[in-house]
């Protein structure tokens, strides 16, 4: 459905204003069949749209005002996507979803390995900060940063331990190589009817609006 | 009884040179319980490595009568299942289910069997309310504990616990040392634990240096002063205090 949305969003012509307006609009029948907050979508808007903006921004300097526009209502109608499917899916059942549409295995792992060491990545980063400022009570300066970038090398090290002693407790469980998985979820018969409504609305927007 | 795990004159050689174990022999019954105790550094979780063959030493070892060769791994760790101190080293998946189903399925259960065995074990460790959690939604207690889940899964003949009541607190400590007492498979603990391991353990091995130092029973060996002192360990508050009433 998301890819469905944002090829649609990106094989719009230039002016496109009602395909716009009427793929924005099927965006917010979206979000309001999720029932989720406002707040929260803006919540989740908020870290992308300088991303958005910077690339406009570049579009504008180096183009016209018509591709400008262009860019920047196509990136918030793909960004919007992105934030209602991270919302409404949580990335186990994405990952799944992923390996189903056979994407290759390498890359789900990844991305599931991923998902699972950020957080604790994040915290040993936290930690080894937290040691680097109670012994370092004064404030910094740009010289710091040979120290922080030991502190990163640190990490590094670190991570590379944990990533060997990950693969013995792998290979503790028999694992020999290949990467089996459960797959929990089937695709319903009402997974299948929204889906196809779902495209056929944004085909019939793409060809009554082009 | 069946000799569960016999290690014949192990030697370890890390490659950055360092000798970690220096032969070492002994033999762990079937349905035993066996505490590993020495000073940080005395070849402990070296040789817990050497069990399933992760690790592979000049010298023996033998589960379950076979020798581990390169041939045998497979089969090997589906004997012996191995707990790794730090549970966010052995919980790799993103949701716990799937992290606990990973080792039945690599042992070429089906789906609906490795969902079975995996919400089996989550029930022995009481964890199945969290079967659809990811491991860092968890406390670090839980984390433990599934990842105890993950091993019992296998449905191993020899469960192998590094520092199993490491960083818990106590009322967490004391959950997980009642439930490893129920479990009947032969017991394997590394730990730094002394009254944890006279809980579990009716024998001790005591290490130091790569060494073994001594073999026997868990309460004989603990309650040497002199030989627990010399290498870097004492005599467990519980004893002391059963000795000081008893005075």
């Amino acid at each position: 459905m998301f890819f469905a949305y944002v090829l649609a969003v990106l094989f719009t012509k230039p002016n496109a204003y009602w395909t716009w307006l009427s793929l924005a609009g099927l965006l917010l029948i979206l979000f309001t069949l999720a029932r989720v907050q406002i707040r929260w979508i803006a919540f989740r808007l908020v870290p992308v749209l300088p991303f958005v903006a910077l690339g406009a921004l570049g579009v504008l300097l180096g183009g016209s005002k018509e591709m400008f526009l262009q860019v920047t209502v196509k990136m918030l109608l793909c960004v919007g996507a992105a934030v209602w499917l991270s919302g409404t899916t949580p990335f186990t059942q994405l990952l799944e979803a992923l390996r189903k549409l056979k994407v290759p295995s390498l890359l789900t792992i990844m991305l599931s390995f991923m998902f699972r060491y950020l957080f604790v990545l994040a915290e040993e980063a936290i930690r080894m900060s937290r040691a680097y400022q109670s012994r370092c009570p004064r404030k910094q300066t740009l010289g710091d940063a040979e120290n922080i970038g030991r502190l990163a090398g640190a990490l590094m090290l670190r991570t590379y331990n944990r990533a060997e002693r990950i693969y013995l407790a792998m290979l503790s469980r028999g694992f020999s190589g290949e990467f089996r998985t459960l797959s929990v979820q089937r695709m319903t018969f009402a997974d299948i009817v929204f889906l196809a409504i779902f495209v056929g609305l944004v085909t019939a927007i793409f060809v009554v609006t082009q | 009884m069946r000799e569960a795990i016999r290690v014949e004159n192990l030697h370890y050689r890390y490659p950055d040179g360092t000798y970690a174990l220096k032969g070492v022999s002994f033999c762990i019954r079937e349905g035993e319980s066996v505490a590993i105790v020495g000073p940080n550094g005395a070849g402990k979780t070296t040789l817990l490595l050497h069990f399933n063959g992760i690790l592979r030493g000049s010298g023996k070892v033998f589960v379950f009568g076979e020798e581990v060769t390169g041939r045998n791994l497979l089969s090997v760790r589906k004997l012996v299942g191995l707990v790794f101190q730090d549970p966010d080293d052995q919980l790799f998946m993103p949701t716990v289910l799937e992290d606990v189903a990973f080792g039945p399925l690599n042992l070429g259960l089906s789906q609906e069997e490795a969902i079975k065995r995996a919400m089996n074990a989550l029930d022995m460790v009481g964890m199945s309310y969290a079967a659809n959690k990811s491991p860092h939604q968890l406390s670090f207690g839980e984390r433990k504990r599934v990842a105890i889940a993950t091993v019992l899964a296998m449905e191993p003949k020899v469960l192998v616990l590094d520092e199993p009541t490491a960083n818990l607190d106590p009322r967490s400590r004391r959950q997980l040392l009642s439930l490893l007492r129920q479990f009947e498979v032969t017991k394997i603990v590394a730990t730094h634990d002394l009254d944890a391991a006279l809980f579990l353990c009716d024998k001790a091995i005591l290490m130091d240096d790569g060494k073994i130092v001594a073999i026997g029973e868990t309460r004989e060996i603990f309650s040497n002063e002199a030989l627990m002192e010399v290498h870097g360990l004492e005599v467990p508050l519980s004893i002391l205090a059963f000795q000081s009433r008893n005075a």
